[in-house]
């Protein structure tokens, strides 16, 4: 059985149509990025799945029961973790751990090791206004893990901070992954393949990709033709053929090919490139990067 | 210049017993609301107006202070 | 109930930490201490605010000490302490809700219900401590200035008035859950309480239900020491409507999608 099960999902405000119809499913273990430009619908979905949202369709499912029974086996790290400044970090824990029922023997032992997972232990006493926005990101991962949830999930938990912190935490985020199941939303690549096996590619609404990331790669991948020479500007527009090349992108003195098919296209584009007689300093095949990949999809 | 009614000061003397009460509340409230908001981290445009407001305006000060002025970062 | 407990704590926290343990009691106290002062010393405040001219004479009603109690509850409790408590309330649901910290509380184990009450119990208790040790002021000042009350009375009409109390309470907590802004909550809440205070002096069949009528009562048993007629069918009305308001804010908040963080 696997551990988050969502199946026709939909959420409509009035007559527009946030998420459409999605489906996917998380196992025990795994580590789940859910990408996606901003707006794409990320935090609807996460809120459904916390039911703060209540979806207009679909089912939503953990461990094959719904929301309610379920509720202390999920942790939950909100986009803008602000909560009451006038407690303690330490309080804070404490109120949260008394919500789901820890009980005060354990609850002591358990805040102190998670306060130096997090690396807050000096920090304790201090009143959670005074925490910089990295520390309040520790202490929402604290108050999320505090539980020892099943399922963590995360909305943007890096996006917001700097790059110091923002190292911190994939730092505390891949030690935490070892352990736990993680779905996380972040609209940055680089976040998603540096700590998730799986990702979930999303754009208005429509979920795009699901899969292992060197899955979606294979299976995404374009060739694209790298072609370098001097005033891209005059000669790309000229490679322009519906029957064969698919997208040409101008960087600097650049341009890349998309083709629908490697070999005609290779012969197609030498063609011109010596009817044009361009001064080439460069003609490559590469394959696209997952990013671009990802840009190309979400455009 | 005065006019009316003058109070003596044995007059004052039988009244004071009566009004400390009301003037030690005023002060602790005064004294706590001075407290809180010096040790923030505001503006001190923003301390100013509210030391003025806690200390002049008689007993609503300290609790304007409270529901309103502590709920700015 | 184990987070009922946990939420309580939270609000005892909370009261301490923004003051509301400190500032509530003086208020009341000061309030307290007002009335009879004000009322024994009236015939000099009279003159060194007026200047009355050179031989004129006024009779100034004589104050029992159970008169001086009672209007220490229509003149200050329930005008500016009435004021203060819907001040006190007006942010108590408000604030959380819009904030996220309502929806994030829910995505624990907790239930809406279990939340409401704890803000109305937490809150219940500051009211109930305040009003005591406000009227307790007003009681050491009366037996001082005046004569000594009987203390059974005096409690019974106070206990009548903390009804009414955990009305204007409860009436804010539920505009609370409402509404979105804690200044229309206080201006919608003084509003409707000072209209329903308005209409006691008016008198007639409807006194029966409402519930700012208690105060009326509350006075009658402190000055005679027995109740008017009806007492207890306002009481049972009011504690319904308290019941009700509760039940109100819960469904509203239910359907409702709460901000989140």
């Amino acid at each position: 059985m696997n551990i988050l099960q969502v199946s026709h999902l939909q959420k409509n405000y009035g007559d527009h149509e946030v998420i459409k119809n999605i489906d996917f499913q998380i196992d025990y273990g795994e580590c789940v990025a859910l990408l996606g430009p901003n707006g794409a619908g990320k935090t609807t979905i996460i809120k459904m799945l916390l039911d703060i949202t209540k979806p207009t369709g679909g089912q939503i499912l953990f461990e094959g029961e719904c929301h309610d029974q379920k509720r202390q086996f999920i942790g939950y790290l909100p986009q803008h973790p602000t909560f009451y400044s006038w407690m303690t970090g330490k309080e804070l824990l404490v109120f949260m751990g008394g919500l789901s029922n820890i009980d005060k023997e354990s609850l002591e032992q358990r805040i102190n090791e998670i306060l130096d997972l997090v690396g807050l232990s000096n920090a304790e006493n201090k009143q959670i206004g005074t925490y910089s926005g990295g520390m309040k990101q520790r202490l929402g991962i604290a108050q999320a893990l505090i539980h020892q949830p099943k399922l963590l999930i995360m909305d943007e938990p890096v996006s917001a901070l700097d790059p110091i912190g923002r190292r911190d935490m994939l730092e505390l985020l891949k030690f935490i992954k070892q352990k736990s199941t993680i779905l996380f939303s972040t609209h940055i690549l680089h976040d998603a393949e540096e700590l998730c096996d799986k990702i979930l590619i999303l754009n208005q609404g429509k979920l795009l990709v699901n899969g292992y990331i060197n899955q979606v790669i294979n299976q995404n991948q374009q060739p694209v033709f790298i072609i370098q020479a001097p005033r891209v500007n005059e000669w790309a527009p000229q490679l322009v053929n519906e029957d064969i090349v698919e997208s040409i992108v101008q960087t600097g003195s650049i341009a890349k090919v998309h083709v629908k098919n490697i070999e005609q296209g290779r012969t197609w584009l030498l063609d011109n490139i010596y009817r044009l007689k361009l001064p080439i300093q460069k003609f490559e095949l590469v394959q696209e990067s997952l990013e671009e990949i990802f840009l190309r999809m979400v455009k | 210049m005065h006019y009316g009614y003058e109070i003596g000061i044995e007059k004052l003397g039988n009244w004071l017993p009566l009004l400390l009460p009301i003037l030690i509340l005023q002060l602790i409230l005064i004294s706590v609301a001075l407290w809180d908001l010096l040790k923030r981290e505001l503006s001190n445009e923003y301390k100013w107006l509210w030391i003025a407001i806690i200390v002049f305006v008689s007993i609503f000060g300290p609790i304007l202070y409270f529901t309103v002025g502590r709920r700015r970062r | 109930m184990d987070h009922l407990f946990v939420l309580l704590k939270k609000e005892w926290l909370e009261a301490r930490r923004s003051y509301k343990l400190l500032w509530f009691p003086v208020v009341f106290m000061f309030l307290g201490i007002i009335q009879p002062l004000s009322s024994y010393y009236l015939p000099q405040i009279l003159q060194i605010a007026g200047g009355l001219p050179e031989g004129i004479e006024i009779t100034l009603p004589k104050f029992t000490a159970e008169d001086v109690l009672a209007s220490t509850l229509t003149n200050q409790f329930d005008q500016l302490g009435l004021i203060i408590i819907v001040i006190g309330m007006m942010g108590i649901v408000v604030s959380e809700k819009n904030n996220g910290m309502l929806a994030f509380i829910l995505t624990r184990n907790t239930r809406l219900g279990e939340y409401l009450l704890s803000k109305w119990i937490g809150q219940a208790a500051i009211v109930a401590g305040s009003v005591a040790i406000g009227f307790l002021m007003a009681i050491f000042y009366t037996s001082y200035l005046f004569k000594a009350v009987s203390l059974a009375r005096v409690a019974a009409g106070l206990g009548v008035y903390y009804i009414w109390c955990l009305f204007i309470l409860t009436f804010a907590l539920m505009l609370g859950a409402l509404l979105s802004r804690s200044s229309a909550v206080a201006v919608l809440s003084i509003f409707v309480l000072i209209l329903l205070k308005a209409t006691t002096p008016l008198g007639a069949g409807f006194q029966i239900l409402n519930p700012a009528y208690l105060t009326n009562h509350a006075v009658n048993i402190m000055i005679s020491g027995n109740a008017l007629p009806h007492l207890l069918t306002t009481v049972t009305i009011t504690l319904f409507l308290n019941v009700l308001f509760m039940f109100l804010s819960k469904y509203y908040l239910k359907r409702k999608e709460l901000p989140s963080m």
